[in-house]
């Protein structure tokens, strides 16, 4: 075989990409035009082509006799996918975490941001043959806001003050406080749209890109194409089985021997083995989601700002990305705004690993012990980043005592209770939303307990200024707010990575969680 | 689920003072003469040498147990320390020493505080009267029936994990064969002839204790310990691999075999390396103790729960 | 005869009631209940209580107890208050597919280790012996999830010839559900071998010193049909108990199995179940693997009296 079949070859295997072809043969010297002949040949263009039917397989990482298709009650990421199966939320977003339409086509606002209006498609159906229609979304939001609701998603829509259709096609959401990422919160899954009226869950009806076949509670589920989809010539796959394999090797085998397609979730020690071995690759993406150590602001020890500085000053993050995620993360300045956000503020260096800094907060503080709580549930590489922290400090001669308590019961028990603990966090649609659920003084998940007025002020006039650049400056002076006198470090954002089988193509990453935001399914087909 | 008769560890045994069966030819022979094989001594060898290890270990540990020598996951060996580098750059070497002694450390005190409290109880069951037996056995019988990582897990899901509350549920777990083997040698000896004839001299009952009840149990009770004390060492390594073990950063080989699992599919030796320092301790102490039923004519697998 | 079964029918009973007790007691001092569970980060005072309610968590136990005995003899199990589904639905689930593993397994490893534990038998302090001996001494002596994530780097991802996690579907041919589920037996038969062997080996060799064995020997007749015809019949009480015991600890203690072949069975199910402090679940899995234990002995128990006529008549 020459050199030009070998690449013509590789790309239609799909070992090499379209840009990856082009420019090893203009290295050998063939001409443009040429290749673009070769691209337009049967050959390359087949390769490219999405091919239809197929049975895909993907494992979560976590699963339980709890998991339900109700959408407003999901609890987890496992929830999240099948939700995406079988509905649509009304708005999707794109790989910069914009707002994209989905069941919207089109929303506006008026100054102020507290009225809305979301237009929907008129092309939409739902499995049993009925139109989508405002009502519909009427009816699914006020599920989640209704006074008994026990939805996880009630927080996300607090702010609204009334729902209703203002024609067969279009919803008007009022609010108590302006917001310009509003559209944003309807990306989450737990907002997906069902028909009005319907409560049996058992017996699924939505827009979504595939229908119900079977689903076993904490075991596995199988969908089936959905023809009448209304996004035309998706998804491609026949079939998606979907369920999640707990132990993380486990998992990881399952991909390595093809027993699966695609995992969720590789833990970073493995990538290497997965980039080196035939058949499976890497899929990584940067990501809002982050581990990190909570120091409470509203008990000693943590109450003393030299003791937060020197710990602050004490964690090695080159060393976190490096050693513990291989790489695979971008280092944090101890906000929860990551580097990939558009509202990272550039100008606000990131705090060194400075042994001498360390030291004179600590010997400052007059603490000379402390213990930290930590458990697996706060995410992969928590222990090695506790682990990490505990040696520095010994040069420091500080002593850190590490107490892993166990993963069951540690969000009930430990998280937000003692003084120096971690916590691990999934990205939300905004960092806006991240800022008003973790730092606000009043919210109930302000794990550091940090009370700022003036941040407070700041957040909510960042909420309803619709100018980008005065909202970036706002959002600037809050992380310099919270770099200053916060109660948190986070060292890094951890990407996504997740394994994939080099039979999958049309695969799109995508920031808001691994495996292509859980939506993988509609786009993906099998070679 | 005991009772007499029905197990052949109650049958009385032949009573032959001076003649053996020699069960290898299916023949009478001669007295059995009191040797140890090579497998008992390969056994000792290696018990000692962990032994050695448990005590001086980490003194000649060449790290720290909790050190990290370098930036990356499973470093091959010889590149960083003896046997290379674990999961997050730590030295397996050192680890594996300081190990030893928190797994053999943790596994024996757990199994003499079985043993106490086994020996006692199931004692005080054959000694003492119907009832006190019957409830004593019953109570005991419950504690078997449950799944022994269940059992562990809804008492560290209560009280926590940290090393008390380990020692406490394998002890408890541990304690049950114990007591039946207790209560059965005890039933088994307070009607033997020899116990009556004493009683009838009117030795003391500490005299019949110390002359006659424990010769004839040192035997079964010994190598029940040594049995024990190799299925505390797996029961805790099975603990900490669902995560209810030792805590990190604490070395323990079973925590080391479970942090270190991915590496195996990189050839590393880490998780290789504790697995086979807890295989070595278990096959050692079970060929000693297989050697030491032989002597008094019993077999291992009757002691196995 | 009867007699004696009944005896031992009541004594396994009473078992029960202590284990039901000692179930009821442990699930009691758990910390954090289902409420704290299901709601998570979202508690809040109020809906704690409002849901510890509606679930009847605030009534006394002992009254909790009794109902809860009560609904146990009538085969109700109650509703799991995690879901909110009924527990036999759950158990039922899963079940069947544990006891198909379990099946599998005690297929293979039983007649597979009274095989090895006869020759062991017939030829004491032979090579075979000794080669018996020390390798499953060496089994047990490995921990079972060394075992397992062995067998699966070699055959799943080095060789590809079985698949890394299990999963068996009613619609599989069975060849392929064999397939399927030949790693996880291979381990568990690796666990359990050693156990049987050796107790095969030492309950006939404890038979051969017998005087009837004896006169057998005298008389001539070869060591072959001594140990199949007359010792094994007389060993089997000792065999049936520990196979037994085994098999109990095949359908509720192979958490580490299914841990790491993904493998959807009951022991699983319990062990998620304490995490999310399902009590309900909890206490019916514990009930049912107690029972399996306590039923299972009196079966190896029943064996044992049927095939040895001298133990029908109680001491």
């Amino acid at each position: 075989m020459n050199q030009i079949d070998q690449y013509v070859d590789k790309l239609a295997k799909g070992t090499i990409s379209r840009r990856g072809f082009m420019k090893q043969l203009i290295a050998l010297g063939i001409s443009v035009p040429a290749i673009n002949g070769l691209l337009a040949s049967p050959r390359c263009a087949a390769a490219e082509a999405p091919k239809y039917g197929g049975h895909l397989v993907a494992a979560h990482s976590a699963q339980s006799p709890n998991d339900t298709l109700d959408p407003a009650a999901a609890q987890a990421g496992i929830d999240a996918c099948r939700d995406l199966q079988l509905y649509n939320p009304l708005v999707w977003v794109n790989e910069k975490l914009e707002p994209i339409p989905e069941l919207a086509e089109s929303w506006e606002t008026k100054p102020g941001a507290k009225e809305w209006y979301f237009n929907l498609r008129k092309d939409v159906e739902f499995s049993n043959g009925k139109k989508l229609e405002a009502a519909d979304v009427v009816y699914t939001f006020s599920r989640i806001t209704a006074e008994n609701s026990k939805s996880p998603a009630k927080p996300l829509l607090k702010d609204i003050t009334e729902i209703k259709a203002d024609g067969k096609h279009t919803v008007k959401i009022s609010l108590a406080n302006g917001n310009m990422d509003l559209a944003n919160n309807f990306a989450d899954y737990h907002t997906c749209i069902l028909p009005a009226g319907h409560t049996d869950f058992t017996n699924p009806v939505g827009t979504g890109p595939f229908l119900l076949k079977e689903f076993i509670p904490g075991m596995r589920s199988l969908a089936t194409r959905n023809p009448n989809y209304f996004k035309n010539g998706l998804p491609y796959v026949d079939e998606v089985e979907w369920f999640a394999i707990t132990d993380g090797n486990a998992r990881l085998n399952a991909l390595l021997s093809g027993d699966v397609h695609m995992i969720f979730e590789v833990d970073p020690k493995a990538l290497k083995r997965v980039a080196s071995t035939p058949g499976v690759k890497v899929a990584s993406t940067p990501s809002g989601s982050y581990i990190d150590f909570v120091m409470m602001c509203d008990r000693a020890p943590t109450d003393n700002l030299d003791l937060r500085l020197g710990l602050k000053y004490l964690i090695d993050r080159e060393r976190v990305v490096k050693s513990v995620y291989k790489g695979y993360a971008q280092m944090g300045n101890d906000t929860v705004v990551p580097p990939s956000d558009r509202f990272y503020c550039d100008s606000i260096p990131i705090r060194p690993h400075d042994l001498d800094k360390a030291k004179y907060h600590l010997k400052k503080s007059g603490i000379k012990e402390i213990e930290l709580h930590t458990a697996e549930a706060c995410g992969i590489g928590a222990t090695e980043q506790a682990l990490m922290l505990q040696q520095e400090a010994l040069k420091v001669d500080f002593k850190i005592k590490i107490k892993q308590d166990p993963s069951d019961g540690y969000w009930s028990s430990v998280w937000m209770k003692f003084p120096f603990h971690m916590s691990g966090w999934s990205p939300k649609a905004t960092s806006g939303i991240f800022l008003s659920i973790a730092n606000l003084s009043d919210a109930p998940w302000n794990e550091s307990q940090w009370k700022n007025e003036k941040f407070d002020q700041l957040l909510v006039a960042s909420q309803s200024e619709t100018d980008y650049a005065k909202r970036k400056a706002l959002y600037c002076d809050m992380q310099q707010l919270i770099y200053d006198t916060g109660g948190t470090i986070i060292p890094a954002f951890m990407d996504f990575t997740d394994g994939i089988s080099e039979k999958v193509k049309g695969y799109k990453p995508l920031p808001l969680a691994g495996l292509g935001g859980l939506k993988f399914h509609e786009t993906v087909w099998l070679s | 689920m005991n009772e007499p008769g029905v197990t052949t560890r109650n049958e009385p045994r032949p009573n032959r003072a001076d003649d053996e069966f020699d069960t290898e030819r299916l023949a009478i022979t001669g007295p059995r003469r009191l040797e140890l094989g090579t497998s008992a001594w390969v056994g000792i060898g290696i018990l000692l040498l962990w032994l050695f290890v448990a005590f001086f270990g980490p003194a000649l540990s060449p790290y720290d147990q909790g050190e990290m020598i370098s930036y990356d996951s499973f470093s091959p060996m010889g590149e960083t320390g003896l046997l290379g580098g674990d999961f997050i750059g730590r030295d397996v070497f050192s680890r594996l020493l300081f190990g030893a002694r928190m797994t053999m450390g943790l596994a024996f005190i757990a199994t003499v505080l079985a043993f106490l409290g086994g020996i006692i109880l199931g004692f005080t069951a054959a000694a003492a009267g119907e009832w006190v037996d019957q409830i004593l056995s019953r109570i005991n019988d419950a504690i078997m029936a449950f799944p022994s990582i269940m059992l562990a897990l809804i008492v560290i899901a209560s009280l926590g994990t940290s090393t008390s509350v380990l020692i406490l549920t394998v002890c408890l777990i541990e304690a049950t064969p114990v007591f039946r083997l207790a209560r059965a040698l005890g039933m088994d000896i307070s009607v033997m002839d020899y116990v009556e004839v004493a009683r009838a001299r009117g030795e003391s009952v500490w005299w019949i204790v110390r002359r006659e009840i424990f010769p004839n149990t040192l035997a079964p009770l010994a190598a029940e310990f040594g049995l024990r004390y190799t299925y505390s060492i797996l029961f805790i390594s099975a603990l900490s691999f669902l995560g209810l073990g030792v805590q990190p950063p604490q070395a323990d080989w079973g925590a080391m075999v479970r942090e270190n699992l991915m590496g195996l599919t990189y050839g590393s030796l880490a998780p290789l390396i504790p697995a086979a320092a807890i295989g070595s301790l278990t096959i050692s102490i079970n060929l000693i103790v297989d050697a030491f039923l032989a002597l008094s004519n019993r077999d291992i697998s009757e002691e196995m729960i | 005869m009867a007699k004696l079964i009944i005896r031992r029918l009541l004594l396994g009973l009473v078992t029960m009631w202590v284990v039901s007790l000692m179930v009821f007691g442990t699930t009691e001092v758990l910390p954090g209940d289902v409420a704290t569970a299901v709601l998570g980060q979202s508690a809040t005072p109020e809906a704690l209580k409002a849901i510890r309610e509606e679930l009847g968590l605030d009534r006394p136990a002992l009254i909790r107890y009794i109902e809860w005995l009560g609904d146990l003899a009538t085969g109700d199990l109650g509703k799991s208050l995690a879901t909110g589904r009924q527990v036999t639905e759950l158990i039922n689930e899963r079940l069947g597919k544990t006891l198909i593993l379990a099946t599998l397994t005690a297929a293979l490893a039983v007649p597979l280790a009274i095989f090895l534990g006869l020759i062991s038998a017939v030829f004491p302090g032979s090579f075979i012996d000794r080669g018996i001996n020390t390798g499953t001494l060496a089994l047990v002596s490995v921990p079972e999830f060394f075992i397992a994530s062995l067998l699966v780097l070699i055959f799943a991802v080095i060789l590809n010839w079985l698949p890394a996690i299990s999963y068996i579907t009613a619609d599989q041919s069975l060849l392929k559900m064999l397939r399927n589920l030949t790693l996880p037996i291979l381990t568990l038969t690796a666990s359990i071998m050693a156990h049987m062997t050796r107790m095969t080996r030492t309950a006939v060799l404890n038979v051969t010193s017998s005087s009837y064995i004896e006169m057998a020997i005298l008389k001539g007749v070869p060591r072959l049909q001594i140990v199949l015809r007359h010792a094994l019949l007389n060993a089997l009480s000792p065999i049936f108990n520990v196979v037994a015991l085994n098999m109990a600890y095949l359908i509720s203690g192979v958490v580490i199995v299914e841990t790491v072949f993904a493998y959807p069975g009951i022991a699983k199910l319990m062990v998620d179940a304490v995490s999310t402090r399902d009590i309900p679940l909890v206490q019916a899995c514990a009930m049912l693997f107690c029972g399996t234990y306590v039923g299972l002995n009196l079966l190896a128990d029943l064996f044992s009296i049927l095939s040895n006529p001298r133990l029908r008549i109680p001491k």
